[in-house]
């Protein structure tokens, strides 16, 4: 039998589709609540993953975080506001297509072009990936090395906000990596005498803590009530939509295209994504002014582009172990667990979970259609869940997974206290992307110097020894140099002007 | 509330020098320049120039302000002591899941938070038991995550 028809047997098993079915229906139910994000839905999902086989988990995971980036666009046309952040870019557009009585044409839009841009992406995965991989199989400790400083590198600068900030998030994550026996000498560092932390800061809990825990308690503090949404009309929805496309093929092209390649990007997801895109949206637009108004251009692009973002991100994370975004800085931890160590050999080495993963990306975007037809159809039940019922809920499954991961309370104990530095740094606006791929590539990053070093001899310059090093040193050296670069040109401008 | 950028520097540039002196005690590879200290000595002089160029910008552009904003809900006691008790529950919660076990110290968690978050209360007590029963039920039985069953369980009755 074929690899491929291997893989093909290996999704279509009545129980990989279950599970696919069921985490879709979760994905959906937490991305339309407000304030649960699509990362959180995957950080709660995986200590279930851990019970369960490779590609079910993966299936959970891919499935899960694809619908929760779509469903966050369902209260932001009901409600105006926005289930996920990813939503956040057009959430004026969509809400005032609904109340214009162009609902169906606006939610419509946001889950055929979430479709389009989901499958664009996986199809980049699918292409790009063996690709890049090729090229990675000549890749040695130094290349690994500028690769992982440039993705931090680029965390910082694509995230939004300050960058001094960003780069206090990515001291915390660096710090939080430095702790355990995991290091050259295998000396016990920062552990206190603990025994737990001998083995590091566990990922997962970690993650639970900054991405839901840390949710539980804003909601202790600011609340959320929200208002009655608008009632959904789904008539002629999806039949619509092909007027759609005919009228805006090169924005949905370029939104795929946009998407991808920010997802690809390090520290970069699907929120990002969708800002850049609605902006590129309007820049280009023969009608900039009907946007933030009820148009529907910026809803076709930037919705294709977060949704195509979700596969992008994988691309990097599976070639080289780097993730794209916050959700794959988790899937790379559930790669590990299951045997699957990403990297460029994972595709000689695994081919049939390679093909499978691809099958179950572009199933679970083709199950956003049914699926997400019924959230929609549901979207009033779904936000009528009072909240405060809800996060208390929540927080004991954080407890739980955060238990299940480790077999003891150190897990809730790490999980509190990420909870609690996550609430401190989203409200001092420090975000939470650098800190997390801090803690993923610290090990990767020390690993890589240390063996360049001893490979060779404790000569720096080797680092720009080989060309693919040198280059992505040099671009890496340029990313640095950035804001610089751009303050002189700016003071220059306007000393012409 | 909101910490300015004196302030955050500041507390960046004091963590960044302790990390330095606690990045001391670790030693190099064998015949190495470079080990188990280099990693975090590169994050400590980031943290400390991080924190410097920060000082340096707060002292620049934020004259006459408050080194720390205080935010709406930072004003309002009551969301302090409703911040505070959940944080402490939880902390509790993990020094007596062991010998309590899962069901019970759930139960009080679960019910307190609902009181907290203002359930109506005739709603607290089914809620917190469906939950807690549900959560047990999928990762105790069908998961076999070993949940802490408790002494109290273990005692004669």
């Amino acid at each position: 039998m074929s690899t491929l028809s291997q893989s093909f047997a290996l999704v279509f098993d009545w129980q990989i589709l279950m599970v696919m079915l069921l985490s879709g229906a979760f994905g959906l139910f937490v991305g339309a609540i407000p304030g649960l994000t699509a990362t959180m839905a995957t950080a709660l999902l995986v200590p279930i993953t851990f019970f369960m086989e490779p590609i079910a988990a993966i299936a959970a995971i891919v499935t899960a975080s694809a619908m929760a980036i779509f469903s966050g666009d369902i209260p932001g046309a009901l409600l105006r506001i926005p289930g996920t952040p990813a939503s956040a870019a057009y959430v004026d557009d969509s809400y005032q297509m609904t109340r214009s009585g162009r609902g169906p044409e606006a939610l419509g839009a946001l889950l055929v072009f979430s479709v389009i841009g989901g499958i664009f992406g996986t199809i980049v995965l699918i292409v790009a990936s063996p690709l890049l991989a090729e090229v990675a199989l000549k890749f040695s400790s130094f290349e690994y090395f500028w690769l992982v400083l440039l993705g931090l590198s680029a965390a910082i600068f694509v995230s939004p906000g300050s960058v001094t900030r960003g780069l206090v998030a990515l001291v915390i994550g660096l710090v939080a990596a430095c702790v355990g026996m995991d290091n050259p000498t295998a000396e016990p560092r920062f552990t206190f005498g603990n025994v737990d932390l001998l083995g590091g800061i566990s990922f997962i809990p970690a993650m639970i803590g900054l991405f839901a825990l840390a949710e539980v308690f804003r909601y202790m503090v600011h609340g959320h009530k929200l208002p009655p949404p608008l009632k959904p009309e789904t008539k002629g929805m999806i039949r619509s939509q092909w007027a759609v496309l005919k009228r805006y093929p090169k924005q949905t092209m370029r939104g795929n295209i946009t998407g991808t390649l920010i997802g690809a990007l390090p520290g970069a997801g699907a929120d990002i994504a969708a800002w850049i895109s609605y902006a590129m949206s309007k820049r280009f637009s023969r009608e900039p002014e009907k946007f933030g108004k009820g148009h529907v251009e910026g809803l076709v692009e930037a919705g294709a582009s977060n949704n195509s973002a979700v596969s992008g991100a994988w691309i990097p994370a599976l070639v080289f172990g780097i993730p794209g975004d916050s959700i794959t800085a988790i899937v790379i931890g559930v790669l590990y667990i299951k045997g699957m160590n990403p990297g460029p050999t994972i595709f000689i080495e695994q081919a049939t979970m390679i093909n499978a993963l691809f099958i179950v990306f572009l199933l679970a975007n083709l199950l956003m259609i049914p699926l997400g037809w019924i959230a929609i159809r549901a979207s009033t039940t779904i936000l009528a869940v009072p909240q405060r019922i809800l996060m208390p809920i929540i927080l004991l499954f954080c407890i739980v997974g955060a238990f299940a991961i480790t077999n003891s309370v150190f897990g809730v104990i790490l999980m509190l206290c990420f909870g609690v530095l996550g609430f401190i740094m989203e409200e001092n606006d420090i975000p939470i992307a650098p800190a997390i791929l801090g803690l993923v590539l610290g090990p990767m990053l020390e690993q890589h110097f240390i063996t360049s070093m001893i490979k060779s001899n404790g000569n720096l310059l080797e680092f720009f020894g080989r060309p693919i090093a040198a280059g992505l040193g040099i671009m890496t050296i340029v990313i640095w140099c950035l804001p610089l670069i751009l303050r002189l040109f700016r003071g220059r401008k306007q000393a012409m002007a | 509330m909101r910490l300015g950028d004196r302030a955050l520097g500041l507390l960046t540039l004091l963590g960044g020098v302790a990390l330095f002196l606690a990045s001391m005690q670790f030693s190099p590879l064998p015949g190495q320049k470079y080990g188990a200290e280099t990693l975090p000595e590169v994050v400590a002089v980031m943290a400390i120039v991080l924190g410097l160029v920060m000082l340096v910008q707060g002292l620049r552009h934020e004259s006459g302000m408050a080194l720390v904003e205080i935010t709406d809900w930072a004003r309002d006691g009551g969301t302090w002591a409703k911040l505070a008790a959940a944080t402490v529950l939880i902390a509790v919660y993990c020094v007596v899941l062991d010998r309590v076990g899962f069901t019970i110290s759930s139960l009080v968690l679960v019910a307190i938070m609902l009181w907290l978050t203002r359930t109506r209360p005739i709603l607290i007590l089914p809620i917190a038991v469906v939950t807690v029963l549900v959560v047990q039920f999928a990762f105790g039985r069908m998961l076999l995550v070993p949940l802490p069953r408790g002494e109290l369980l273990s005692l004669p009755w």
